[in-house]
């Protein structure tokens, strides 16, 4: 009785072809697109290329920190405020969350004015008492002879 | 003086090197090709690697020592740029588990220039899941009929490592394909 082949041994019954093919006049195309890369390739690069090919990782990463805060930093400064105001990190909208408290703190802390200044209505700058010899001495420092004379006049 | 020593004469001379080296892509494109095409799978790739190989052998005809024959020093720049380009795309697309298998198998699968029948699949198919080195040295042997002598030159392997290496990928194609039987 004969044996059934395996399929390896029917492989061997027929000649080891590849079973691909190209598209048509693939090869004999094949010179004039090699030809066209090769001088895409040897080709100079342009003074504006070249600059772009320097910037080209500083833009790259100037891109990825941006992506990063578009990604991270926003969402946590929307969906989590009160932790990053905690860090230190202020919330990048804070006309949404601050509440008057936080408002009448922050005007104080950034103001020179004292807490009883402004519950006492007085909101204007302090001045301080000046002398007339302050006065000469400033004017000379800054001025000729001529001109405080004319001044004085 | 055979072809090879005037293309490589010529190639050497300015005045002759570029109606040579069109003479010498015509004459080795298809073999490479068909050997790049054994390794990835896939024409668009080939294309591209193959272009890559004739564009570094123009570059590189100056440091050509003639040591080895203009046959070997094509398929060896072929085989490198081949597995270079493989290497770049397992790390491009694939994350984990074996990465060229995958790459391949699925190559193979939307390959629409793929022309063989279904034992013929399988066989690539077997191909495509053995080791790097096996699998090169089985689609010399088994495909082109290279000797040993010139695989040993192109792969820089000796050749009792590299029938040692047809030898086991022969079996495990052998054993593979009888699982699916």
């Amino acid at each position: 009785m004969k044996n059934k082949k395996n399929i390896w041994e029917e492989l061997q019954d027929k000649p080891h072809k590849v079973p691909f093919q190209v598209p048509e006049d693939y090869f004999e195309t094949f010179e004039d697109q090699l030809e066209a890369k090769l001088r895409a390739v040897d080709e100079p690069i342009s003074p504006k290329g070249k600059i772009i090919q320097m910037l080209q990782p500083v833009l790259g990463m100037a891109a990825s920190f941006a992506l990063i805060f578009l990604f991270v930093y926003y969402p946590l400064s929307v969906f989590l405020p009160d932790y990053l105001a905690k860090n230190g990190a202020k919330p990048t909208d804070q006309t949404q969350t601050l509440s008057d408290e936080d408002l009448l703190y922050d005007y104080l802390s950034s103001s020179e004015q004292s807490i009883y200044d402004l519950l006492s209505g007085d909101t204007e700058v302090p001045t301080a008492e000046v002398s007339s010899d302050e006065i000469l001495s400033y004017l000379s420092a800054e001025m000729n002879e001529t001109e405080i004379f004319a001044e004085l006049k | 003086m055979n072809n090879d020593q005037q293309i490589i004469a010529e190639l050497k001379d300015e005045a002759t090197r570029q109606a040579a080296f069109r003479q010498l892509v015509g004459l080795y494109k298809e073999r490479l090709y068909w050997h790049i095409r054994k390794i990835l799978l896939c024409h668009e790739d080939t294309d591209d690697v193959l272009q890559n190989t004739f564009i570094k052998v123009w570059r590189n005809i100056d440091s050509f020592r003639e040591e080895s024959g203009l046959f070997t020093w094509l398929f060896r720049i072929a085989t490198n740029e081949a597995l270079t380009f493989l290497n770049q795309k397992k790390k491009k697309t694939f994350t984990g588990g074996d990465e060229t298998t995958a790459y391949l198998i699925e190559n193979l699968q939307t390959d629409p220039y793929f022309d063989g029948n279904e034992i013929q699949y399988r066989l690539q198919k077997a191909i495509a899941m053995l080791p790097e080195k096996q699998r090169l040295v089985f689609n010399m042997r088994y495909f082109d009929e290279i000797k040993y002598q010139d695989m040993e030159e192109i792969l820089g392997t000796s050749a009792g490592a590299l029938k040692a290496s047809y030898h086991h990928a022969v079996k495990k194609i052998e054993e593979h394909l009888k699982s699916e039987e």
